[in-house]
């Protein structure tokens, strides 16, 4: 029956798009195909229904009354200012870049979200076209099981609950931003728990995240800068400095955020030299600096030392012949 | 396919057949993305519906001779359904964030075009509701990707001054660059090296500088095909598989796995693929006790050697003082 049912959906918004006037339930009931021969009981509920479903859709169902005198008789209307898409004309180039924008999104929903944007545009005669801007390839992916229904609440305005980093206390967190950084997904939200904003990394959510109450049923600050706030809650910068003797034309990315030290300390290792790298204690700092292996050695201090030390000891038991 | 879905479609799909006269069937069914049999259903449905009344004059008309004859569309009738739907604030968003990321990746002119066209479709949802989701890509200076661009169009061979992290050097290969790509909030050069006579990825945030050499770039088939993933052109020869534990296992979401199991203790088995014995022996040394090697049995022997070496080091460097 699903073929009957979309065209009673079809013919319902355009009766109601094509009334000035709001409809009552019997008008409707006599004009639109689909709902002839139905009881009472059994129009109500597909009324109901199909009326649930077109504001899913996005169609903006009015309800109302024609005469402000009298507001029982209730009546239903779409206004078309509302409904259709207002007009819109874009340069070609801006035209090529839309085209490229078709092929960013390689999380399957958000694809065909960008898909149905770009069918509308097509259906006003706006082309994109992908191959103007062919060598440009930017992908956006979203593998966290935690995307869609953290993408579905922050755009409702909806409240979740999950458990984060294997923890068993529940979460309840009003979502205010997703960010997507260095190949990440983060939700920025007031903690209801903690009273403050938290940000949170989607791929350490231990539970999915669950709708708590109704759309729309808290405000996102104004005011509130969220991208700056993004930034402070994110992991803290450098706030420790190491020495660390490099062996030359070795590590460019650390030689590069470090300074050469000056005069360079006596004794050091032949082809090496020291420098001085600013690091953020609790960051991947020993992971960075073992990963270099003989290349990158730490003078000092004591403690970092002993913490690579320890972590190539590691390797060689993980790795090593006798390991 | 769900009514509330076909419906969505309808409405586009009516603005788009009026405004398109004549078009064939093979080709809105490809701008839709479903098949030619499901596109006729879609046209069955069409035109029983119309304005309220049910007379013939009320009813969407199509030219259904010209649908099963000729292979184009011819549909009139419905001029009340002229225009689309507005975005939703779900389409609206998505498209915003895939552009912003062509803005990112973009230099000059096509970046200018990007944030020109991001503005209007901003503006047609509200400023308030487009902050809800945003994204950051490595991507270096703009400078740096315009310079990349200009090569690219104008068919130019680069000169990169570039910090590799695998070997933990900087090199100044000579490449004939193709296209600038996007994996996991890094954007990287696609390009044809000289030196190693291949398809090479560069991480733009790591190219320091690119000069053009004054030479032509040469002709080269079979880039790798961009939207098919990383890597795809390697053999099985390359995989790697590890074992991780509960606290390494994030590695999974940031480098190029081919298939990840999960583990009861809620670490991972992982296959990953290698295009650097020396990206191996780094990530290795990075992951410390996170890591056990599953399969080759001798893929980490090059780590523990460099870890072996390190200590030596830290013995010499404790002898001398």
């Amino acid at each position: 029956m699903a073929p009957r049912k979309t065209e009673r959906l079809l013919n319902l918004t355009i009766a109601l798009l094509s009334s000035r006037r709001y409809l009552p339930r019997e008008r409707i009931r006599d004009m639109v195909e689909g709902y002839a021969g139905l009881s009472d009981a059994a129009f109500e509920r597909a009324f109901e229904r199909d009326k649930d479903e077109l504001r899913k859709m996005g169609i903006p169902v009015e309800t109302g009354s024609n005469d402000a005198l009298f507001d029982d008789e209730l009546g239903y209307r779409i206004v078309r200012a509302d409904f259709e898409l207002p007009p819109v004309s874009f340069t070609p180039d801006e035209v090529a870049a839309l085209g490229s924008a078709a092929q960013v999104w390689q999380h399957a929903s958000s694809a065909e979200r960008t898909a149905h944007a770009l069918a509308r545009l097509r259906a006003v005669g706006i082309e994109p076209d992908s191959s103007r801007l062919a060598a440009l390839a930017p992908r956006v992916s979203a593998p966290e099981p935690a995307f869609e229904p953290l993408w579905q609440a922050t755009l409702s305005r909806t409240s979740v609950g999950f458990r984060y980093r294997g923890g068993t206390e529940d979460r309840v967190v009003e979502p205010w931003r997703l960010t997507w950084r260095r190949g990440a997904w983060y939700l920025l939200g007031f903690d209801r728990g903690r009273d403050a904003p938290r940000m949170f990394k989607l791929s350490r959510m231990s539970t999915l995240p669950e709708a708590i109450g109704a759309a729309g049923d808290y405000t996102v600050p104004t005011g509130v800068d969220l991208a700056e706030l993004s930034r402070s809650l994110e992991p803290s910068g450098p706030d420790s400095a190491a020495t660390v003797a490099i062996r030359s034309g070795r590590a460019p990315g650390l030689r590069r955020r470090g300074q050469l030290v000056d005069p360079q300390p006596r004794p050091l290792l032949e082809g090496y030299q020291a420098w001085c790298v600013d690091y953020a204690t609790g960051g991947d700092f020993v992971a960075e600096v073992a990963s270099a292996g003989p290349d990158v050695l730490v003078l000092a201090p004591e403690s970092l030392r002993a913490h690579v030390q320890a972590q190539l000891a590691a390797v060689v038991a993980r790795h090593g012949k006798q390991g | 396919m769900t009514s509330q879905d076909q419906t969505a479609r309808l409405l586009t799909l009516l603005p788009y057949l009026q405004n398109h006269p004549g078009v064939t069937v093979a080709d809105t069914a490809r701008t839709f993305d479903i098949t030619p049999a499901q596109l006729r259903k879609d046209l069955d449905i069409l035109w029983m519906c119309g304005l309220p009344g049910g007379l013939p004059g009320d009813l969407i008309e199509i030219d259904m001779d010209a649908v099963e004859g000729e292979g184009v569309i011819r549909l009139s009738n419905a001029e009340y359904l002229s225009r689309p739907m507005r975005f939703t604030l779900d389409e609206a968003t998505s498209l915003i964030i895939a552009l912003r990321a062509v803005q990112e990746v973009a230099a000059g002119a096509a970046a200018d075009a990007a944030g020109s066209a991001l503005a209007k479709l901003e503006a047609s949802v509200g400023t308030d509701e487009v902050a809800r989701v945003s994204i950051a890509v490595a991507s270096g200076p703009e400078e740096l990707r315009q310079v990349i661009a200009d090569a690219i169009a104008q068919g130019q061979r680069l000169r990169l001054d570039y910090d590799g992290q695998a070997r933990g050097e900087s090199t100044t290969p000579a490449v004939d660059p193709a296209a600038i790509e996007v994996r996991d909030g890094v954007a990287y050069l696609q390009a044809w090296s000289v030196d190693r006579d291949d398809w090479r990825t560069y991480r733009l945030d790591r190219i320091r500088a690119a000069q053009p050499t004054g030479e032509p770039a040469g002709r080269h088939q079979g880039l790798p095909n961009l939207a098919d993933g990383w890597f795809n052109d390697l053999s099985a020869d390359n995989e790697v598989i590890l074992e991780l534990t509960a606290t390494a296992r994030w590695v999974t979401e940031y480098y190029p796995t081919r298939e990840v199991w999960d583990l009861p203790d809620g670490g991972a088995q992982a296959t990953f693929v290698v295009s650097d014995p020396d990206w191996l022996t780094s990530f290795l040394l990075r992951l410390g006790d996170g890591a056990r090697v599953i399969s080759p049995p001798d893929a980490g022997a090059a780590a523990a050697d460099q870890a072996l070496a390190a200590m030596a080091a830290y013995r010499r460097l404790d002898e001398m003082s």
